[in-house]
């Protein structure tokens, strides 16, 4: 394992900012850390690279413990690498000098200063100086900075936090490409979901300071651990449903079969719905009247109000233009039924059928 | 296996205690004048204090007043109007009056005073002309008298307008120009939306910079001096050595220290406000009114005005007279005089640095309100006119030194002199009261712009905090350190009355031999000394002018921030 974290927790004066975290990394693997602001997902990042001291638990980089209660090795001795938010670039150094700076001697204008001028495409731009420079473009000699003296796991603050949306993900999927070709191991932190899927294999999402559920993209949507998590991933709604057999429960639109998970008991629950689960199906029995629609597109997101008054979204093909009023018929198609008990404690306390982003 | 592990947290450059003590020692520096003088309010009033009191008290109050009035009003009128003059509007010859307009600084008080004098007196060339074309003789005309309240009002105003000049323009450049536009659309035409937007908006900044100008007034001491004006400065000094009266000086001192906090709160209470008034931070170049005829050249004249009596033309008298007198001026004694202002200058300005210095980083490294607190204290040295310091510092040291000299007498029968008070240490102890501020302010700029996530950056990539000030913090603060070096520089080779009254026995200063030959009508020799001090002078106002261009983000000739 490149990264351990046991039991993570950090504490300011009376405030408990990391609260019992414990996740892994492995060699060449890219994590991310998501999470509303203010969760602590950026404290975890400067208690692995050195800047905090943690009041319990321990770090381990490539099985060498770094950090543990009150004692703290210090930064320049960890073998990180660490892209800040501001990029913190150097300006009284050129970018060749700027990604040389954590290199020694004869390296800092060596073979590996050339090496990542090139992969990060700055080549031209070697003598230029860091103000002379677009937001992208720092952003990029900030990485080649981190990633010069190959250390042992890289950490990425907010790495896009101050590009527009359009080009996040743009320079999320560049940024991968470029830590596969180095195989890097890094940690990422981001309030941005879309950045998170963009770039990382495994995703770790957090809110006050509590690691919810460490786990790929595709589950944290589709099998969300818990309330927090199916709030924070994706858009939804909760359908009340009750269980009426092994893999299948029964809701107003209808029974649904689909996997549940294996130890959940009660019969009770409140049914997580995303909006592609809902499909919009004319000869459908079920109608449920389009209260909010919004176009993306390729499709249309419908709000729709179902004869209980509790709401799903609905994403359907654009050439399906419907009024606001209409009815329209849908029908469920759910492969995992997600389940939550009904008294669930949760990051959100809205009535059944309300609509989550 | 934790043999490297380090016990405390293990962020940011971190040190314990030292830096909270040698803030208080800093501080404490500034304050000893100040507690010294105010303490004397307690003694009970001398027989001196009576005298004045029943006689030249009122004068003192008066004549300072009005001189605070006149300069207010003669320094708002060139200092806004060429203010917004420059940063709003585009005439003939604007981008050099924007430098221009700050030589004057580089002009001490006294300086001026005495070269107009010089040009208009009876036997000056000014009436000397006017008798030649007119065919007057003595006494057939009226001619005002420049050594006069109203002279010194005009002499003054002419040398601390830049202080209004600077900070109103500051403030009108950093306008966001969202703001103007709305007053546009909203009805209002250009000269208008500056009426009723502009102004109201850079008013707290030019009440800052009215501020300085008048704290500098009442420091001022050559040129009431000069003029023979009875007003505080005047008063303590005479007080002192006239009358040598040490106490009474102390309680003229603290009277006058009355008036120089009143001002200081004035000038904290608009910055304070002038935090609050930047409503967008999204800047664009200012929209420029070309003004064409005959109000392209009243602009350009109400330019050329203060910068022509403020600089040129007593520049030019001194090149004059320099030029006239260098031979007999220009010897070994002026090389003496040269040199100890430059070694006294330097001295204080390395001192002055390193102090700034130890606040500065003290700040950064541990942070907390006690040392910016501290910080703030010691900054307000800058206000203390020169004269209240040096009875300040002269009284407590001065008791000092012959304390020890009588003790070690008594003791060993051995006179030790006066070790503080008789040497350059209080001289340089006076000037970092006064110029520590000037200093602290450069370095604090300076660091603002080292982020701490550059620390950060640079400990991630494998420096220890020791080398982190040595790769990262020194190349990046160079330019600065230098800058607040040669402000102190400048200052201190310009300061007259501390030096007057603090320098050692057989000491002497270019500015003191200037003023000390301009008292005795020897005005064209003392212009080689005098010259001198102005061209040093420029040094600053080109630095300042070089800051100034720069401070508008947005501008063309701003370097670009990254985008956030």
């Amino acid at each position: 394992m490149q990264l351990t974290l046991q039991n993570l927790t950090v504490d300011f004066d009376t405030l408990r900012a990391v609260d019992g975290v414990s996740l892994q990394l492995e060699r060449g693997s890219i994590g991310c850390l998501l999470g509303p602001s203010g969760c602590g997902k950026t404290t975890v990042l400067r208690t692995i690279a050195g800047f905090e001291v943690p009041s319990a638990g321990t770090v381990w980089i490539r099985d060498r413990e770094v950090s543990r209660a009150g004692h703290a090795l210090p930064p320049e001795a960890r073998r990180i690498g660490m892209v800040f938010q501001d990029y913190a670039l150097f300006p009284h150094l050129d970018v060749a000098r700027n990604i040389g700076f954590g290199l020694r001697g004869a390296e800092r204008s060596g073979e590996r200063v050339e090496q990542l001028l090139e992969l990060v495409d700055m080549a031209d731009y070697r003598h230029a100086y860091p103000h002379q420079l677009s937001g992208g473009q720092q952003q990029r000699v900030a990485l080649a900075r981190a990633m010069a003296p190959r250390p042992d796991l890289l950490l990425l603050d907010e790495p896009f936090g101050s590009q527009d949306a359009e080009l996040r993900e743009k320079l999320a999927g560049q940024v991968r490409d470029l830590l596969r070709e180095d195989s890097a191991t890094a940690l990422l932190v981001t309030h941005d979901q879309f950045e998170a899927f963009a770039m990382a294999d495994v995703i770790g999402v957090m809110n006050r300071g509590r690691l919810h559920q460490w786990d790929t993209a595709y589950h944290l949507y589709h099998t969300p651990g818990d309330l927090f998590v199916g709030d924070f991933i994706g858009q939804g709604t909760l359908l009340p449903a009750t269980r009426v057999a092994e893999d299948r429960v029964l809701t107003e639109v209808g029974v649904l079969q689909g996997d549940i998970d294996a130890g959940l008991e009660g019969e009770q629950f409140n049914l997580l719905i995303r909006p592609d689960d809902v499909i919009h199906d004319d000869d459908a029995e079920s109608k449920a009247r389009i209260v909010a629609r919004s176009f993306r597109g390729a499709e249309f997101l419908y709000t729709l109000a179902l004869p209980s008054g509790n709401r799903v979204l609905c994403l359907a093909p654009s050439h399906h233009d419907h009024h606001v009023g209409q009815e329209i018929g849908i029908r469920l198609e759910v492969e995992h039924l997600v389940l939550f008990a009904r008294d669930a404690p949760g990051g959100f306390d809205k009535p059944e059928g309300q609509v989550l982003d | 296996m934790f043999a490297r592990l380090v016990e405390e947290r293990a962020p940011r450059l971190r040190l314990p205690g030292p830096w909270l003590v040698s803030a208080v020692l800093i501080a404490s520096v500034v304050a000893l004048p100040i507690v010294t003088v105010t303490s004397f309010v307690l003694q009970p009033a001398t027989e001196v204090w009576r005298h004045l009191y029943e006689t030249v008290l009122a004068d003192y109050v008066t004549n300072s007043l009005l001189l605070m009035l006149g300069v207010a009003a003669g320094t708002l009128a060139m200092g806004v109007c060429a203010a917004w003059l420059v940063s709003m509007c585009e005439f003939p010859g604007r981008r050099a009056f924007e430098w221009a307009l700050l030589l004057p600084l580089a002009m001490p008080a006294y300086i001026i005073a005495y070269t107009y004098t010089g040009m208009l007196d009876f036997a000056g060339p000014v009436q000397s002309a006017l008798r030649a074309w007119f065919g007057w003789g003595f006494g057939d005309y009226w001619f005002p008298q420049i050594r006069s309240l109203p002279g010194a009002i005009v002499m003054l105003s002419l040398v601390l307008y830049p202080y209004v000049y600077l900070l109103s323009r500051a403030a009108f450049v950093e306008q966001s120009v969202c703001v103007l536009e709305v007053s546009r659309t909203l009805g209002c035409g250009p000269w208008r939306s500056f009426a009723v937007v502009g102004i109201p908006l850079a008013r707290p900044a030019i009440i800052a910079g009215l501020s300085l100008a008048l704290m500098e007034t009442l420091a001022d001491y050559g040129t009431v001096e000069y003029f023979g004006i009875p007003t505080f400065t005047t008063g303590i000094f005479r007080t002192w050595f006239g009358l040598g009266d040490a106490s009474a000086a102390a309680q003229l001192s603290a009277v006058l220290l009355g008036f120089v906090f009143a001002l200081l709160l004035l000038e904290r209470w608009s910055r304070h406000r002038a935090r609050f008034h930047h409503t967008t931070s999204r800047y664009r170049r200012l929209p420029v009114n070309r003004l064409r005829g005959w109000r392209a050249a009243l602009a350009t004249v109400a330019c050329l005005v203060p910068v022509t009596f403020g600089f040129a033309v007593p520049a030019l008298q001194l090149a004059w007279w320099a030029q006239q007198t260098w031979r007999e001026t220009l010897d070994g004694d002026f090389l003496l005089l040269a040199w100890h202002s430059f070694e006294l200058a330097g001295l204080a300005s390395l001192l002055a640095l390193a102090l700034a210095m130890a606040l500065a980083y003290g700040q950064r490294v541990q942070g907390g309100r006690a040392l910016a607190a501290l910080a703030r204290f010691a900054g307000m040295g800058y206000a203390i006119p020169g004269t209240v310091i040096a009875v300040g510092v002269l009284i407590p040291f001065g008791w000092l030194d012959n304390s020890v000299d009588e003790w070690m007498r008594r003791r060993f029968d051995l006179s030790t002199g006066l070790v503080f008070s008789g040497t350059l240490f209080l001289l340089l102890f006076a000037y970092c009261v006064r110029f520590l501020a000037v200093s602290l302010q450069a370095v604090e700029a300076g660091l603002g712009k080292v982020k701490p996530t550059m620390d950060d950056a640079a400990r991630s990539l494998g420096l220890r905090p020791s080398s982190v000030l040595r790769e990262v913090h020194l190349p990046m603060l160079r330019g600065t350190l230098l800058s607040a070096a040669l402000l102190v520089f400048v200052d201190v080779l310009k300061e007259l009355p501390a030096t007057y009254i603090l320098r050692p026995f057989n000491f002497n200063t270019l500015a003191v031999r200037a003023f000390e030959l301009a008292s005795d009508e020897r005005l064209a020799d003392s212009a080689s000394a005098a010259l001198a001090i102005v061209v040093v002078g420029i040094v600053p106002v080109v630095l300042l002018s070089r800051m100034a261009g720069r401070s508008r983000p947005g501008d063309a000739t701003h370097t670009p921030e990254p985008d956030r």
